[in-house]
Formats: C-alpha cells, structure tokens, sequence
C-alpha cells in the first residue's frame, strides 16, 4: 500500500493532503531528548504525595468560597438599590457573570452555574464602546490577513494597514510573525521605515526565527 | 522515511526459563538500557500518535519507561516492540486524562515537530496553519484509525510493523489504514469545501 506522499497529486485534494502530512512530519529524533529522559528516570520520582492532592482541593474550596462571599456581598448592595422591575423570574435562566458585569447589571442571587452562554438582554452601549478592541483571536486573524495581501495579493500597503492599525498592537504568539511581516511589507513598499524596522527585530527577538531576514535588510541599508 | 532503527531483533527473543520454571525476569539492567535506547524515539512516536501534545511527549516517554521498568519482572517476553506499544498507549491515556485542565487553559497544543525554523514568515505560518488543520481533521476521526493513520503515513511505519506493535493481522491493519485515508480525505474535503469522497 502506497503512502499519501507516494500517491501522485494529480487532483487538488491530494496535493493538499500531501502538504498537510509533510506540515506534520514526523516526529524529530534528538539524542539530547533521549539523555535527558535516560537521566530522569534515575531522578527520585517527583509525584506530589496524596496529601498534597487533598490540601490544593481543600484551598481550591476556600478560594470558591471566598469568591462566592464576596460576589454576595456586592450582590447585598445591589438588592437594595435595585428596582424590583429589574429582578428576572423565579424560572428564568441564569444569566451568565462575566468579568466586566457591574453590581447594577447583575442577576438574582444564584450561583453562577454551566448553563449555556447567553447573549445580554439589552446590549450595553458605554461598555461596548470601551471594549478593548483586537482579542488573540483577531490579532491572528490580521496576520493572516496580512500574510495574504503580501504574498498572494502583492499588496503590501494593506499588509501594513492590517499590522499597524492605529492604537492596536499585534501581541501574543504572532507578535514575532507580525513584525517580520511589517519589515517584509516595508520593504515591498519601499517606504525607508525597513531598517528601522530590523532593528526592532533583532532587539526584541535577537535569537529570532526571521533575525536573517532583518540581518539582509540591515545590512542592505548600510550599503 | 522514517530514521529510526528497525525494532532490535535481539530483545525479540523468547525469554529464559528460570529456575522455578516459570519465566524468569526478561531483561537485566543492561538490557534495560539496551531496550531504551532502541525504542525511546519509537515511544516518542507512539505517544504522539495517540495524540500526546508536543510539550508532553518528554513526560510520556519517561512515565513509560518509568512503568516498563517497574514492570520487567511481568513481561514474558517475546513481542518488546508491542508491550512498550501497549504501555505507551495507557500511559498517554492517563496522560491525557490528567492534563485535561493545561488542555483547557492552552487550547492548541500542536502536534508538529519542535524545530520551527523558517526563514519566511509566511512559509511560517502556512505550516502553522497546517499543523493547525491537521490536528483538527485527526481529531475527528476514531481513535484506532487515527493511530494507524499517523504511524503509517506521517511516522513512516510499515503495515508489518504496526501489525506487530497492534498485536493485529496485517491485513486488519490495511483495513483500517484504508478507511482511515478515506475518512481523512472526506474530512479534508469537507474543509476546503469540496464534496465529500464516496
């Protein structure tokens, strides 16, 4: 039986599954994994003992408790502040608690549960407004975005808008990618900020995966 | 394909009778070492075909050898390949089981290989998204094709090989390898968005 990479990638969905299983690879042999393993077995065994098991249990419930106190007691205060057309039905659903829910905005007094999430009643304009705007999730999705427009588009004016959006800051683990891409779009659009980009770079992340790519670029600037 | 050395003939051998009759203990110490340095890069790759995140595969390879050590007295010998294979696969389980919580708190523990050297972002980020992708499409298939999906196509095990670590007739193993491709090409279809395979 042939493997998937011994198969011709004639039509599109094979040439794609061939990518996808070369991405994988397999697994890296590395004598140094195998002496460090090999050493550890000798190392006394570092299992936390059952008591230890027990005690973090134990703290995990003070610490339960102690959230639950001190949510009722913000709980307290609002009970006597707030209208009662405002308290839900005995039946209804809990609402969910989140970070940013204030004493006014709370539901009654039930413990939060696992209950599915459930979209605010009414949306809350100011707390929108001072929603802090890229999460990691869309912080990917610009340099993906970006890594498209640069290379399969060949827009790197795009690229540039979509990593230097005013008053956002890629971070996370694409922080690194994000940077060489702006050196890489800086480069394209020949806009001279290249260089000072590389420096950046190499300052931030001097053992960094693209240090040659800000290495060229410096370089070509002293030249 | 694959650069690791066949299974070591030698630890294949029946093991010796002791002097009660029964079998006595298969491996001394130095065969101890002898066993862990011709499977460890084998359970790395077991455990990662179970579905060991990355930054686990180290625990794993020494919880097993950990197990097979206090375990030598039991073995009976003959298949050494297949009985690492098998505490492999209990010591990734309960590995898994106990990590539920690091699964949570990080959701994406990748399954590719630690060196990630590229010199293009981009380059960069296409294997990252399909690693990414590829966990995905693994994930949904059933576990024992997944495992003889992985071992044969990404590890570069032969059928032969996977029969003897399964303890399974070859041909159960073709089978499975047959309808394991065939899922993961239906799951790749349904991701690019094409029609799925009959």
């Amino acid at each position: 039986m042939k493997r998937i990479v011994e198969l011709p990638g004639d039509d599109r969905l094979t040439a794609r599954a061939h990518e996808l299983v070369r991405a994988l690879g397999p697994t890296p042999e590395s004598a140094e994994r195998l002496q460090r393993v090999r050493r550890s077995l000798d190392a006394p065994t570092r299992s936390a003992p059952r008591w230890a098991w027990r005690a973090s249990l134990a703290l995990a419930l003070v610490g339960v408790s102690a959230a639950a106190a001190a949510s009722s007691s913000a709980w307290v205060g609002w009970f006597s502040q707030a209208p009662s057309s405002q308290v839900e039905p005995a039946g209804a659903p809990p609402r969910r608690l989140t970070a940013r829910a204030l004493p006014g905005v709370a539901p009654a007094a039930s413990p939060p549960t696992a209950s599915p999430p459930r979209e605010p009643a009414s949306p809350a304009p100011a707390a929108s407004a001072a929603r802090p705007a890229p999460t990691a999730l869309s912080d990917v999705a610009r340099v993906h975005e970006a890594a498209k427009a640069l290379r399969h588009e060949g827009d790197p004016e795009r690229a540039l808008q979509l990593l230097e959006r005013p008053g956002t800051r890629i971070t996370g683990p694409l922080a690194e990618e994000a940077l060489a891409l702006r050196i890489e779009a800086s480069v394209a659009r020949g806009d001279g900020r290249q260089g000072k980009l590389a420096a950046a770079y190499l300052a931030q992340y001097p053992n960094g995966r693209y240090r040659e790519l800000a290495k060229r670029v410096l370089a070509g600037r002293q030249q | 394909m694959r650069s690791v050395p066949p299974f070591n003939a030698a630890l294949e051998a029946p093991p010796a009778q002791g002097a009660e009759g029964g079998a006595a203990a298969f491996l001394s110490p130095q065969e101890f070492e002898a066993l862990y340095s011709t499977y460890f890069h084998h359970v790395t790759r077991w455990a990662r075909a179970f579905g060991c995140p990355q930054p686990d595969i180290d625990d794993v390879a020494q919880e097993t050898f950990l197990v097979a050590r206090r375990r030598l007295a039991q073995f009976q010998g003959g298949n050494a390949a297949g009985w690492l294979y098998r505490i492999a696969q209990h010591v990734t389980r309960s590995h898994r089981r106990r990590a539920w919580l690091r699964r949570v708190l990080h959701r994406d523990p990748e399954l590719g290989p630690t060196e990630d050297r590229h010199t293009n972002p981009v380059e960069a980020l296409e294997q990252r998204e399909a690693r990414r992708l590829m966990q995905t499409l693994l994930s949904q298939m059933t576990e024992r094709r997944r495992t003889t999906f992985f071992l044969f196509e990404i590890e570069g095990y032969s059928g032969e090989e996977i029969a003897q670590l399964e303890g399974v007739a070859v041909t159960t193993v073709y089978t499975r390898l047959h309808h394991a491709r065939r899922d993961f090409m239906n799951l790749l279809a349904r991701a690019e968005g094409q029609e799925a395979l009959k």
